[in-house]
C-alpha cells in the first residue's frame, strides 16, 4: 500500500456536486487540510463515502498528527478562493502552518482537502488529495504551501 | 505610573546567501525570502544565532501532467525546501494542484 505520486480530484464529488447528492459550497463552508502517511492508497474513483476523512485510505490510523502543534483532523484552511475565470475555475486558501513550533511528524505523503461542514449524506466528504512526497519535520515547523495554480483547478 | 512600549526586534538571516534582515512583528513569525543560492525558491531565513542548514529537496518522482513547484531558475521540480537546525528539522511542502481538464479541444 502507498500514497502513490499524484493529485486528484475525486470524481464521486464532481459527481454528487453536479446532481445535487452533497451540498458542497465552496465559498461559505470550512475545509480542513489533514496529513497522512504511506500507509494507504488513495482513490481517484473512490465511492462517495470512501472519500470521507476517517473513512478508506483517510482512516485516522493512517493519518499523522501532533497534538496541538497539528491537531488530529487536520487543520482549517484560512481565506480560501473559489474563482471562475475565464475557462478555469480554481479552489485555493492561504498556506497552512503547523500551530507551534515543536511539531513532530514523520514520513509525510500527502494530504486530504474535505468539507468539514457537511454532515450528510457523507460526513466530511473528501474533495481532493495532493501528493507532496516523503517529508519529515521533528521538534520543528511544518508549511503546507499550495500551488500557484491552486488547490485544484477545474478546466473547461 | 509610565510603562515604555518595547518595540520586538528579530534579526534574520540566511545560511545560504548571507542576506539579513530585521522584522518587528510580535509573535512566533517567519521570514522568508527568494534565496538565489536555492535557484530563487521562497526559503526560510534564520534568527540570527540559529546554526541551520537549508536547502531544497527535488521531487523524484514522475510528475506527468502535475502542477508541481518549479525553482524559477533551472526549472526542476522541488517538493520540499528542509532547515536542519541542531536541534530539530523544519519543512515547507509544495503540494501540487490537482486538475481537472474536461476540455475537448
Amino acid at each position: 500500500m502507498a500514497f502513490g505520486t499524484s493529485s486528484k480530484v475525486f470524481v464521486a464529488t464532481i459527481e454528487d456536486v453536479m446532481e445535487q447528492t452533497a451540498l458542497f459550497d465552496f465559498n461559505t463552508h470550512s475545509f480542513k487540510v489533514a496529513l497522512y502517511g504511506n500507509s494507504g492508497t488513495p482513490s481517484q474513483t473512490a465511492a462517495s463515502a470512501d472519500t470521507a476523512y476517517n473513512v478508506g485510505a483517510w482512516i485516522t490510523a493512517n493519518e499523522l498528527y501532533d497534538g496541538a502543534e497539528w491537531a488530529q483532523a487536520g487543520q482549517v484552511l484560512d481565506s480560501p478562493t473559489f474563482v471562475a475565470a475565464t475557462n478555469v475555475i480554481t479552489f485555493d486558501a492561504a498556506d497552512e502552518t503547523s500551530v507551534g513550533t515543536s511539531a513532530s511528524m514523520a514520513n509525510i505523503y500527502g494530504v486530504l482537502i474535505y468539507d468539514d461542514t457537511l454532515a450528510a449524506p457523507v460526513a466530511d466528504q473528501g474533495v481532493c488529495y495532493l501528493y507532496t512526497g516523503d517529508t519529515t519535520v521533528t521538534n520543528g515547523t511544518l508549511t503546507v504551501k499550495f500551488n500557484a495554480s491552486g488547490i485544484f483547478t477545474i478546466t473547461l | 505610573m509610565t510603562l515604555p512600549l518595547l518595540a520586538s526586534v528579530t534579526r534574520w538571516y540566511c545560511p545560504n546567501c548571507r542576506k539579513q534582515d530585521v522584522t518587528t512583528e510580535k509573535g512566533p513569525h517567519t521570514r522568508f525570502h527568494a534565496c538565489p543560492r536555492l535557484c530563487g525558491l521562497m526559503a526560510p531565513m534564520l534568527p540570527v544565532g540559529t546554526k541551520a542548514k537549508v536547502y531544497a529537496v527535488e521531487r523524484e518522482d514522475y510528475v506527468g501532467r502535475e502542477a508541481v513547484q518549479l525553482d524559477p531558475e533551472r526549472r526542476r521540480p522541488i517538493q520540499t525546501v528542509v532547515t536542519v537546525r541542531d536541534d530539530g528539522q523544519d519543512a515547507i511542502m509544495f503540494a501540487p494542484a490537482a486538475r481537472l481538464d474536461v476540455r475537448s479541444d
